[in-house]
């Protein structure tokens, strides 16, 4: 499997009042084709920055990043992003805003709202087309920004903390719908980073798991994933991993 | 048989309720279910009322039980899953009363305050715009109906087969 | 893309255009009235008049539109633009507009070489400088709170430039302009009633207009005339409010970031507007006429083709277009400054007018005046909005009261006031205390009914629990609690305070001025002909000097300190 993105000593320091405060110090990291790869840590220690440089939304202090083997400037169009917020615009029907990076794609209103149909179907939206955010649930309106950063059909998908703001029957439903899609071999993407605090999450999810440490950000370990899909959340394995991770954190 | 009102809770959750009792051998005590989920009791018991209602969860006793229904969405495909959605609401009452009067409407749809006048006149207990709000999102979820607040109007969804 | 955003301006044309032509109508076609100072007022030319005094009204607010979005958009976005703009804003906010028309009309009317067209301009350019400031400074608000994620959520799908002025900017920006545009017109029929009629060169020129009709009717005598025009004002304010804003703000709702649950409790004044069933029945058939108006399809926007064309210029090109377009804005701005540096140079040469010793006691004396006003609004507003903020039933009758009543100009009162004060001793300072009054009263009584309205309710009744009644309860409770608001008002207060003292110290009065000493008289008598241009500018400046440094040393203090102090949070 080749990396299809690499970070090379990321460093990430903000200027503040009392003087610099380091995010992240020299991360190092290699994103293979087709993995999913899950970021854990404790907050505060930069994953969500680290997931926005990847993205190419921030500039590193310092470092590298390479995707598909070139450096990159400036945001990376071959990735989609999932947000915590949803960071979905209120005056726009569920339609729209998955059809918003579309038209900035230049394509015409036919294709676009045909590849916009395509998507809200696949995350079992249809129904819901003119709908405006504020009249769905969390667990549907995170369904808009998932369908929104897969109609670009980016090659990686970026979920930063996707199902924290969500209760836990929803979250679950969604991650089970996520696992589904992420089978499904239509799906133009299959490498997927997600950035969570949530171990059982990460280890559900994930193929491997890179575990960041805080003040400033680094990682401490990776982890590689081997328990069979579908995986049981009850069974000895799973919790074994679960309470492996939790101790490298703390 | 008195019209029953929708628990103000959302599809998602239900089939959440759905997986977890599925994690566990398909049966868990509510009370202890409520403790694991860290979630307010009074919250979960309308998640269940609503999954009972649509006949993937059954409740002998304390505890909640994973129906073969409830089973058999969570093994199927989305569109599949709608589907099996769908059958389920147009059971109930609520449902049927409300399209018999979307397909008795002019282009089988009609403005939105109707909607909420004629659920406040088949369930005066209730708060009508919860209820609404629950019928809505549950009839978009199962493709039966929609609407919009541009044009303020409910409107009866077409069964359109996608690919 | 269906996008409804076009379905508000195409509906507010509309409305516009219909108002604007039933007026004109009924008024049996425009007729531009000839000569200058002959203008007749009788009942039967107010619809012509109102019709004048609404166009100039339109045609402001288009201008201000036009000047606040960019201005806004370039404060919020432009770090470096943000650094200059912004404290202009500021100073331009506090600044009395009215103070400036002596100048503004000067200017104008002799760019036009002593046209009426002049007089046109400078009226609507003082309407203009009283709405588009608070307009900008609301957009400016609304870009700066657009979250973070919603720029970083566009940015990864690839969303720029046009398309995210469209798609993000222009709509965040949707409630703050309705809401700052109700103000600002309530703004601009203040100074359009002041400024139908002005005095230039050895003749008195009146515009057509409401505000000359009640000036004209008010000096001739005639109550009843001046009362009937001061219902028609009403009539089109209150239209306004039923037809145009209240509609747009429910439309506006759309345009809000909520981070709560979607079922919001619609407010008390909105419950009460809905009861009323004339109210309801004329707000369905307003969203049906705009559910149909959007259904038409026009292209407001320019044609995307072009827009792409643009987007497609390489991005050197876009640079040196947009340095380009900076330069020549730079060298515009730099010119003016320097021309209006040399000129305030010329006139401010010494010697100085001997009146210009006059200006210390003069301001004094205007100070006093508005101290006094302040005080008297105090002492009604306080327990008005005490005694109503804590009663939901009384709120649903002040609020709306207030509401329109704030919304009329009390500068078309101006009239009435003198007509009645001028004639008893002291009657002139009587007069202008009381004009003076009704610039600033609305203000203190809005914010402190929210104020006091917001208290938590558990805090009430911790306080009653605890047996603490009338002034103990008062003065344990309601005062602080309410004492932010109290602050903002006064700040908003005093602002509108000094600009009626403008109006209110010198007033011309069926042939006669009646006058007391103070900085509003001085600034008037500078424009009796020929004219003390020196004077003009020295009481101007003296009193703008006054107002930064009482706002930046006293009311902003203060506003820290009861804001630090008194603020409740959960």
């Amino acid at each position: 499997m080749p990396a299809i993105i690499e970070l090379e000593h990321i460093t990430k320091i903000y200027p503040r009042p009392e003087g610099e405060s380091q995010i992240l110090a020299d991360v190092s990291l290699e994103v293979m084709d087709g993995e999913v790869l899950a970021v854990v840590g404790p907050s505060g220690c930069g994953k969500s920055t680290l997931l926005r440089i990847i993205h190419g939304l921030i500039p590193p202090s310092a470092g590298v990043v390479r995707f598909a083997g070139r450096a990159q400037d400036g945001i990376n169009l071959s990735c989609g992003m999932v947000f915590q917020s949803f960071a979905l615009l209120p005056w726009l029907t569920v339609e729209q805003n998955v059809m918003v990076g579309l038209e900035a794609r230049g394509l015409d209103d036919e294709t676009c709202r045909k590849r916009a149909m395509k998507y809200i179907d696949k995350v079992g939206l249809d129904g819901n087309e003119e709908a405006y955010p504020r009249e769905l649930s969390g667990g549907m309106k995170q369904r808009v920004g998932l369908a929104r950063a897969l109609a670009v059909e980016p090659k990686v998908l970026l979920m930063d903390e996707p199902f924290s703001a969500l209760d836990a029957l929803t979250s679950i439903n969604l991650r089970e719908e996520l696992i589904d899609l992420w089978g499904d071999p239509a799906l133009p993407v299959d490498t997927i980073v997600i950035v969570t605090h949530l171990i059982e999450e990460a280890v559900e999810l994930a193929d491997r798991i890179v575990v960041l440490a805080s003040n400033p950000g680094r990682i401490v370990e990776s982890i590689k994933v081997e328990l069979p899909r579908p995986r049981e959340r009850k069974s000895p394995e799973f919790s074994a991993l679960v309470d492996r991770v939790f101790s490298l954190i703390v | 048989m008195p019209i029953e009102p929708l628990p103000s809770t959302g599809i998602s959750k239900v089939l959440g309720l759905c997986e977890i009792l599925d994690d566990h051998q398909g049966k868990e005590d509510v009370y202890r279910l409520a403790q694991d989920l860290h979630m307010p009791f009074g919250e979960l018991l309308l998640v269940i009322k609503g999954a009972e209602m649509l006949g993937m969860v059954e409740t002998p006793g304390g505890d909640a039980v994973l129906t073969p229904l409830g089973k058999r969405a969570l093994e199927s495909s989305m569109n599949e899953k709608k589907a099996l959605l769908r059958q389920a609401m147009l059971k109930l009452k609520v449902f049927q009363h409300v399209l018999k009067l979307l397909e008795n409407a002019q282009e089988n749809e009609v403005p939105a305050e109707v909607i909420l006048e004629e659920l406040a006149v088949l369930l005066p207990q209730e708060q009508p715009r919860q209820l609404f709000t629950t019928l809505l999102n549950w009839g978009r979820y199962g493709e039966i109906f929609g609407y919009s607040r541009d044009t303020d109007q409910f409107y009866l969804q077409k069964p359109e087969k996608t690919p | 893309m269906k996008f409804s955003f076009t379905q508000a301006a195409r509906y507010t044309a509309l409305v516009l255009l219909v108002l604007a032509g039933a007026v004109l109508l009924v008024a049996g076609g425009v007729r531009y009235l000839p000569a200058r100072g002959e203008m007749p007022a009788e009942v039967r030319h107010l619809p012509v008049y109102a019709a004048w005094s609404f166009l100039r009204m339109l045609i402001a607010y288009f201008f201000a539109l036009a000047f606040s979005i960019p201005y806004g958009f370039l404060a919020a976005t432009n770090k470096r633009a943000e650094k200059v703009l912004l404290p202009l804003l500021d100073i331009l906010q506090s600044v009395p507009v009215l103070g400036f028309f002596p100048a503004a009309v000067f200017f104008f009317v002799s760019l036009t070489h002593g046209s009426r067209l002049g007089v046109e301009m400078a009226s609507i350019f003082l309407i203009f400088t009283s709405q588009a400031w608070n307009i900008a400074f609301g957009c400016y608000e609304a870009l700066t709170t657009i979250p973070q994620d919603s720029f970083d959520a566009l940015a990864s799908q690839g969303v720029h430039g046009w398309q995210r002025f469209r798609i993000l900017y222009l709509p965040a920006c949707v409630p703050k302009l309705v809401y700052n545009s109700i103000l600002s017109w309530a703004g601009g029929w203040y100074f359009l009633i002041a400024c139908e009629i002005i005095s230039i060169g050895p003749t008195e020129a009146a515009l057509p207009g409401l505000g000359s009709f009640l000036k004209r009717a008010a000096a001739e005598g005639r109550v009843g005339l001046t009362l009937t025009g001061i219902a028609v004002l009403i009539a089109i304010v209150v239209a306004m409010h039923l037809f145009i804003w209240r509609p747009l703000e429910s439309w506006s709702e759309k345009f809000r970031y909520e981070f709560a649950a979607s079922t919001v409790a619609p407010s008390r004044l909105l419950v009460f507007y809905r009861e009323l069933r004339l109210v309801a029945y004329i707000g369905r058939t307003a969203r049906r006429l705009a559910a149909y108006v959007a259904r038409q399809k026009i292209r407001l926007f320019p044609p995307r083709q072009v827009i792409a064309d643009l987007e497609a210029l390489p991005p050197l090109w876009r640079r040196i277009v947009g340095r380009t377009i900076g330069i020549l804005a730079s060298a515009c701005a730099l010119y003016i400054l320097v021309r209006a540096g040399m000129a305030l140079v010329v006139v401010l040469r010494p010697p100085w007018p001997h009146q210009a010793w006059m200006i210390p006691a003069a301001l004094g004396a205007s100070f006093l005046r508005l101290l006094v006003a302040y005080i008297l609004a105090l002492a009604w507003t306080i327990p008005v909005a005490v005694w109503a903020g804590n009663r939901p039933r009384a709120m649903r009758i002040v609020g709306p009261f207030a509401q329109i009543a704030s919304s009329v100009p009390a500068t078309s009162l101006f009239p009435l006031i003198v007509m009645f004060a001028i004639h008893h001793r002291g009657g002139t300072n009587i007069a202008a205390v009381l004009l003076v009054l009704t610039g600033m009263q609305w203000y203190i009584l809005f914010n402190l009914l929210a104020g006091v309205h917001a208290i938590p309710g558990d805090l009430k009744e911790a306080t009653r629990s605890l047996g603490l009644t009338g002034w103990r309860a008062f003065k344990t409770l309601t005062l602080p609690a309410m004492l932010p608001s109290l602050i903002t008002g006064s700040i908003t207060g005093w602002g509108g305070g000094w600009n009626a003292l403008i109006l209110s110290e010198y007033l011309p009065y069926a042939g006669k001025v009646y006058s007391v000493l103070g900085i509003g008289t001085l600034l008037q008598e500078a424009t009796v002909p020929p004219g003390n241009q020196a004077m003009m500018v020295l009481s101007l400046v003296a009193m703008v000097v006054v107002i930064l440094l009482l706002n930046r040393f006293f009311w902003r203090r203060m506003y820290n300190w009861a804001a630090d102090l008194y603020k409740i949070e959960y």
